[in-house]
């Protein structure tokens, strides 16, 4: 698909996607706890169409990470298969880009090594490494700073470089496993419309999970509500609200509040102290 | 506004006075606490928000004695703060228990400086323990427990002290957010049976306009932006904050704080 | 990961529970049929962790065989040329253990040595541990002994023996002293380590709670020393025994030190070897009787 006709993604009635990159069919998985097995994935299916940003959404324990470890080949599932472009896919790779919460940077590297760091594992050659690294600081509003080191950077510089270092392989698909969720209100904000950004020049399909019901509606062209115990799909919503997001919406306008409301009550049925969506 | 009528109401309890903080940095003074002028009064959950580096840490600090303002003045019913003193209990953002000990041993610490016999000690030990719902463990070490587990323990252990004024440091900062749920609809709870005083330190929005009666929010420089009434209905956890009108209410109101936040926030860094 | 990783023990009890309501309730044939897969697949698992488990031990004991064996045939060989040699094989030397231990003599020699040991150490407890608390404590005092102690615990305390006797005279208490000499240090170093580095936030919290330096103290410096002291100990335990032999080689009439010599004299090569191995079988216990003092007393994070 070539970039220039990049369009929004065209969603069936139900909230379908005629053509997948990313399929993820009958998923099943069953943990060792204590003791005794413990279901945490139930039939999960789902389709993730090509530059489309999903979200996963739902509390502690509904399995969302588990689906994303399980959907980037981190985890392997006890029944079902994951497809990636028609291929079914065994096990992680450098085009299923990770973004870890935890940033996981390397202290002894700088910022424009740890971006190179996927490239060098490809053998990629020196001046290669230097444009597509240089490339992809542009990408996350970071050129100029590749010479410092990991520590040397806030929090959300943190996280843009993990996101440059993704982005750097060049992933077919972008998994992102509560990028933003230890930042503070105003970081993650700057985060969110980042990724955006990102997200609108470089046309991935982002796959991406929160516990976060405003982050979901803010980024989001689908979300995906999962429900505990066990883990499932409870319904997949289309977020059609105007973009860019952060100029033409705010958090309290009615639209927005509506969605959130619509989401919050799918959850009414959760016991109070299971629930730990924030909004 | 119903704020203000409840402010003229109470009495204080904590008055911060012209409060600055200076510190030295390579030579040259770094001020984190510009001109503070606020009270806390009696009964009140006073919270504390604003930027990273705007000082809300060394605040609570002062108010605890364990350091001392570089001007400007603090008291406690007209008493000033001097030095560290168990009417006023801090919990640190930190676990600050002693790992050699139980958590019923954690929590007799307090009683055991304050020379109080064994008997009263385990009496009012294991109310407290009750109080935090941890008397199950009450014989367990601390690497035993979980986050939320270790976080009630501190809570008892400032609790059984007696504070008149209870300071918190962004306490459920390191929590899970389910955990974080629970122990804010807790210390709610507490709050209440206790009649506390609570200044409460945080950087995250929600916990400050979930908890507060007050919300104090701090600009880059450390002087206060603005205080924020907080007129939200109380129970602010479980079901009812579920319910759309109020979360709109509760929406509008964060959203109010994170605008005041924002225009006090100096940015930093790339962007 | 998640499941495992993030779950905290607090929450873990009432997740174990809903995990079962749904193997027995509204689980579909589908679902049923993954969990049998996979408890089959546990099942597999089981086993391997099994035989995984003696894997890992067998090697402790073949290699212990294995140079047994190889030592036996060196003497057998004759490395040691053919008068020596077959008195220094493990056979010999296991039988001269058994004449020792029922003759007496190993028990004669071995008591004065460990209450040798007991005594120096003891009295390094009793004088190392305060001045590595005060020396911890007090950063001053830590800066006005620096140089020396770095200096002293660097002397071999056989180099102090003439010093000791002239002060002692030969016997017991010039043991015991060097014994002692040779165990302050690591113990004064650990323990000053131990209570120089406690949390300023723990030190903090007991003054809020309205403690004195007196209460923190002995509320929270020594027993936060506590790991490193044992540590410490540790250490002294292993170089006082390494240490006793020499020094019982200098004028008593009685010890394993002693007794080494003593089976030389007598050209006794089998028990001489039955007295090595019994220092370091002693020494090996010694250390494991402290190494479960540490996982006992030493507190955990």
């Amino acid at each position: 698909m070539s970039l220039s006709n990049f369009s929004p993604p065209r969603y069936t009635k139900d909230g379908d996607v005629e053509d997948a990159i990313l399929e993820i069919r009958n998923i099943y998985k069953v943990f060792m706890k204590e003791g005794s097995e413990f279901l945490a994935l139930e039939d999960i299916n789902l389709k993730v169409a090509e530059g489309e940003l999903m979200c996963i959404l739902g509390p502690t324990g509904c399995g969302k990470s588990v689906t994303l470890q399980i959907a980037s080949g981190l985890m392997e599932q006890t029944s079902g298969s994951i497809i990636l472009d028609g291929v079914e896919e065994h096990g992680p790779g450098p085009h299923k880009g990770m973004v870890f919460q935890e940033y996981a940077l390397l202290p002894w590297r700088n910022v424009r090594e740890n971006v190179e760091l996927g490239l060098e594992i490809n053998g990629t050659s020196r001046s290669e490494r230097h444009r597509i690294a240089g490339e992809q600081l542009v990408n996350v509003n970071m050129e100029g700073t590749g010479t410092l080191s990991a520590h040397e950077i806030s929090v959300g510089m943190r996280q843009r470089v993990a996101i440059a270092r993704a982005l750097a392989n060049n992933p077919r698909i972008l998994f992102m496993d509560e990028p933003f969720d230890s930042l503070d209100a105003l970081t993650k904000e700057e985060m969110q419309i980042e990724i955006l950004k990102t997200w609108h020049q470089t046309k991935k399909t982002i796959f991406f999970v929160t516990h976060d019901v405003d982050e979901a509606i803010f980024l989001s062209d689908r979300i995906c509500v999962m429900d505990i115990n066990p883990g499932r799909i409870k319904k997949i919503l289309v977020n059609n609200l105007p973009r860019p997001r952060h100029e033409k919406i705010k958090r309290t306008d009615n639209e927005f509040c509506e969605m959130r409301e619509e989401i919050v009550g799918l959850y009414s049925s959760l016991m109070e102290d299971e629930l730990d969506l924030i909004v | 506004m119903s704020g203000n009528n409840k402010a003229k109401n109470k009495k204080v309890l904590l008055r911060c006075k012209n409060l600055w903080k200076v510190y030295e940095k390579n030579g040259v003074q770094v001020p984190v606490c510009c001109g503070l002028d606020f009270d806390v009064y009696e009964n009140e959950f006073l919270c504390i928000t604003g930027p990273t580096g705007c000082g809300k840490s060394t605040i609570l600090k002062m108010m605890a004695g364990l350091e001392l303002p570089s001007m400007g003045a603090l008291s406690l019913r007209g008493k000033p703060i001097t030095k560290p003193n168990r009417e006023r209990g801090i919990i640190f953002q930190e676990y600050s228990m002693l790992p050699w000990r139980t958590v019923f041993q954690n929590v007799c610490l307090g009683m055991e400086i304050l020379n109080i016999s064994p008997k009263e000690r385990k009496e009012k030990a294991l109310k407290y323990l009750s109080l935090v719902a941890l008397t199950y463990a009450k014989d367990r070490y601390p690497y035993e427990l979980s986050g939320g587990m270790k976080r009630r323990m501190t809570l008892a252990m400032v609790l059984v002290t007696n504070p008149k004024i209870l300071l918190m440091d962004g306490a459920f900062g390191a929590l899970d957010a389910k955990t974080k749920m629970v122990m804010q609809a807790e210390i709610i709870e507490i709050w209440k049976k206790e009649s506390a005083t609570i200044v409460f330190v945080t950087s995250e929005l929600d916990e400050a306009v979930k908890l507060g009666d007050r919300i104090i929010v701090l600009n880059s420089k450390g002087a206060v932006m603005k205080i924020i009434n907080n007129t939200l209905p109380r129970p602010r956890h479980g079901k009812v904050a579920q319910e759309p009108r109020f979360l709109r209410q509760f929406v509008a109101l964060r959203e109010e704080v994170f605008i005041t936040l924002k225009a006090g926030t100096v940015q930093k860094g790339a962007s | 990961m998640d499941i495992e990783g993030n779950v905290s023990p607090a929450t873990e009890k009432k997740e174990v529970g809903a995990g079962n309501q749904t193997s027995n309730g509204t689980s579909t044939a589908a679902t049923e049929a993954v969990m049998a897969r996979f408890r089959q697949q546990i099942e597999i698992t089981k086993l391997q962790k099994f035989i995984q488990f003696f894997t890992e031990k067998k090697y402790y004991f073949i290699g212990l065989v294995a140079i047994l064996s190889t030592w036996q045939i060196l003497m057998f060989v004759q490395v040691l040329g053919p008068d020596f040699s077959p008195s220094f094989s493990p056979w010999a030397a296991l039988l001269a253990f058994i004449e020792m231990v029922t003759s007496g003599d190993l028990s004669r020699h071995t008591w004065p040595s460990l209450r040798r040991v007991f005594y120096g150490l003891s009295l390094s407890v009793v004088f190392a541990l305060p001045v590595g608390v005060l020396i911890g404590y007090f950063t001053k005092l830590e800066q006005m002994t620096y140089v020396t102690f770095q200096f002293l615990r660097m002397i071999s305390p056989l180099a102090w023996m003439p010093v000791s006797i002239i002060i002692f005279g030969v016997g017991d208490n010039s043991v015991v002293f060097l014994l002692w000499l040779v165990a302050i240090w690591p113990l004064i170093l650990n323990t000053a380590h131990g209570t120089g580095r406690v949390s300023q936030l723990w030190i903090n919290m007991a003054r809020t709670m309205g403690a004195g330096d007196w209460a923190i103290l002995r509320k929270i410096i020594i027993p936060a020393a506590i790991p490193d002291m044992l540590t410490g100990l540790r250490l002294s335990v292993g170089i006082s025994w390494i240490i006793l032999v020499p020094a019982e080689m200098l004028g008593v009439p009685d010890g394993l030190g002693y007794y080494i010599l003593d089976t030389r004299d007598r050209f006794r090569y089998d028990q001489l070897m039955a007295t090595i191995v019994t220092i370091g079988a002693i020494g090996y216990i010694l250390d494991s009787i402290m190494r479960m003092f540490i996982r006992r007393y030493a507190w955990k994070i």
